[in-house]
């Protein structure tokens, strides 16, 4: 799955090994404030252990081949998504210069792929699921959700790399074939993750990543504080999950007409001209790019921009409806019904429960 | 295992192998830039970085078997890229397939090779110390070192933890019921978390401060 030299063209190459070097020094800015000087130990010997697990390989129950782990998802679980990201960037690292397991160049395309999509993302799902189902299970179903996806949107980045290098007609078939093979590595993958997360919570629950952060900033004599509900980490998660399926399912969409357009045009009424007072940015959900000839391409690619568009909009609409509501004196709804941080928040010198 | 592929014990003795890291990876990047630059439809051009790297990996000494086994272990994953570029590229009706493909694997195999005879003339930990020089931050130099040192420790604990599981459990095993695997995986993170905390205390202990430091100094005078 580590992409080999000659298949990606050179400035796509180069383009992701900028992108990735910026994400890895995002993540190293983060984990130096997490973890202080704890930070290279800590990603050294958690990538080491990834590196030993990638060894072992294991038989998959439903098909008569063995998988490995990649532990994007499960590393940021225990450490945190930055930590997460650099230490399946490290080792990428190894298995580049030392086996050439992975292209020189590609290494960017690597770590952008697996490390920053596969981990950062993956955990952005993980957290999100894991707070709405809440305890052990949460954890656990959260966790194979979030591998099936890391892998599901590595597959589709590589997808997308390789169809800005090759020429964009190719973007469906290869992002169809890859995602095939995938689904399937996903499912090895979210197996073992949810099988090692469950086994990590029965012996030793103080290890996963809020407990390893908290226990930081952890005074002794006080009870650590209820962390607020991160709004930002919902929105990625939720949005990751929304263009994972436009990408996925938008081009198998059918293109029979919906039940209005079906009985508006056996009676007659939607014969008529079409054409309104103005004209659509993207009528009928065909995005007429140049590079992107065929239908489900312009599908798919109208899908994404529906999607952040929609989204977009959701965000602007949100802001706007909490600042008049603020402007016009009514109370905001406490997000975190929790009687602890209600007794907090009594004492806080403005009395308004704070949404990171 | 582990430790003859990262620090090798009989590094051959050749100019090529004394050579400032630093020099090897750059001219290593040079070497894969020009590679992927080269057009497809003229693979004749490919001879001439074939032969600088067979003149190169002869004078340096590098054992000719082993290199080529080591880049068969790659081989697979690139076989099924090179069909699938092959295939779709526009030149396919003029050229035929075939050379199109070969072209494709000669190129990642030369890289390959390149690749894998700089990490056999070159001590991982020069490496390390090359990318370090060239620009690295610490927190990724220390990682690099702390995880080179920790994949031996951990290799030999995977070793104990199986032989554990052999004994108790009647004949499976990690390769046959993935259960029993999964808790290998858990029990490897639990103890190489606890060891980073060990060995972290350790090195406070002794003045670390996150630089770092080694005692050989593998550049040029």
């Amino acid at each position: 799955m580590h992409i080999p030299d000659m298949v990606l063209s050179p400035p796509v190459a180069v383009g992701c090994l900028a992108l990735s070097g910026l994400g890895l020094a995002h993540c190293a800015r983060r984990l130096r404030d997490a973890h202080g000087d704890r930070t290279p130990i800590l990603m050294g010997t958690v990538a080491a252990c990834v590196f030993v697990a990638q060894m072992v390989n294991f038989p998959l129950p439903f098909a008569p081949v063995s998988g490995h782990l990649l532990g994007g998802v499960l590393a940021a679980a225990i450490v945190g998504p930055w930590a997460g990201a650099c230490v399946i960037a490290l080792v990428l690292a190894v298995q580049c210069l030392v086996f050439a397991d992975g292209g020189l160049l590609a290494y960017g395309a690597n770590v952008l792929n697996m490390g920053l999509v596969g981990s950062v993302l993956g955990y952005a799902v993980y957290d999100a699921l894991r707070r709405a189902i809440g305890g052990p299970r949460g954890v656990v179903v959260g966790g194979m959700v979030a591998a099936w996806f890391s892998v599901i949107l590595a597959a589709a980045a590589f997808s997308l790399q390789y169809a800005l290098s090759r020429g964009t007609a190719d973007f469906l078939p290869v992002l169809g074939a890859m995602l095939l093979v995938h689904a399937a590595i996903g499912l090895g993958e979210a197996l073992i993750t949810g099988l090692s997360l469950r086994y990590l919570l029965a012996t030793r629950p103080d290890l996963l990543a809020e407990n390893l952060r908290g226990s930081d900033q952890h005074r002794p004599g006080t009870a650590p504080a209820p962390a607020p509900v991160p709004v930002l980490r919902f929105a990625a998660a939720g949005l990751a999950l929304c263009v994972a399926v436009a990408v996925l399912l938008v081009p198998f969409a059918s293109e029979h007409p919906d039940g209005f357009e079906f009985v508006g045009q056996r009676l007659g009424f939607l014969d008529g001209d079409e054409t309104g007072w103005a004209n659509a940015p993207v009528p009928d959900y065909e995005l007429a790019l140049g590079p992107l000839p065929s239908l489900g391409a312009a599908a798919t690619a109208a899908g994404l921009l529906g999607t952040v568009l929609v989204f977009a909009f959701g965000i602007v609409i949100a802001r706007g409806t909490l600042l008049a509501a603020d402007a016009l004196g009514l109370a905001a709804p406490n997000p975190n019904p929790n009687p602890e941080r209600d007794r907090e928040t009594a004492n806080d010198s403005d009395g308004k429960p704070d949404v990171a | 295992m582990w430790l003859d592929i990262l620090e090798p014990a009989d590094i051959p003795d050749s100019p090529p192998a004394r050579l400032d890291p630093r020099v090897k990876l750059l001219a290593l990047l040079a070497f894969v830039l020009a590679l992927s630059l080269w057009p497809l439809d003229k693979p004749r051009g490919l001879l001439l970085p074939a032969l600088i790297l067979a003149f190169l990996v002869g004078w340096a000494g590098v054992e000719i078997p082993a290199l080529l086994r080591r880049a068969l272990a790659v081989l697979p994953v690139i076989l099924f890229l090179a069909v699938m570029i092959a295939w779709t590229d526009p030149r396919r009706p003029q050229l035929g397939w075939l050379p199109l493909f070969l072209a494709i694997l000669a190129k990642n195999l030369l890289a390959v090779l390149a690749v894998l005879a700089v990490a056999r003339v070159t001590p991982f930990r020069h490496t390390v110390r090359a990318l370090r020089d060239l620009g690295l931050p610490n927190v990724f130099v220390c990682a690099l070192q702390s995880m080179i040192r920790s994949v031996a420790i951990l290799l030999d604990e995977l070793d104990r933890l199986l032989k554990a599981r052999r004994c108790r459990a009647f004949g499976k095993s990690p390769a046959r019921d993935w259960r029993i695997g999964a808790g290998v995986l858990g029990a490897l993170f639990i103890r190489s978390l606890e060891r980073s905390e060990r060995v972290h205390a350790a090195m406070l202990a002794r003045g670390f401060d996150g630089t770092p430091r080694a005692l050989e100094d593998p550049r040029l005078p």
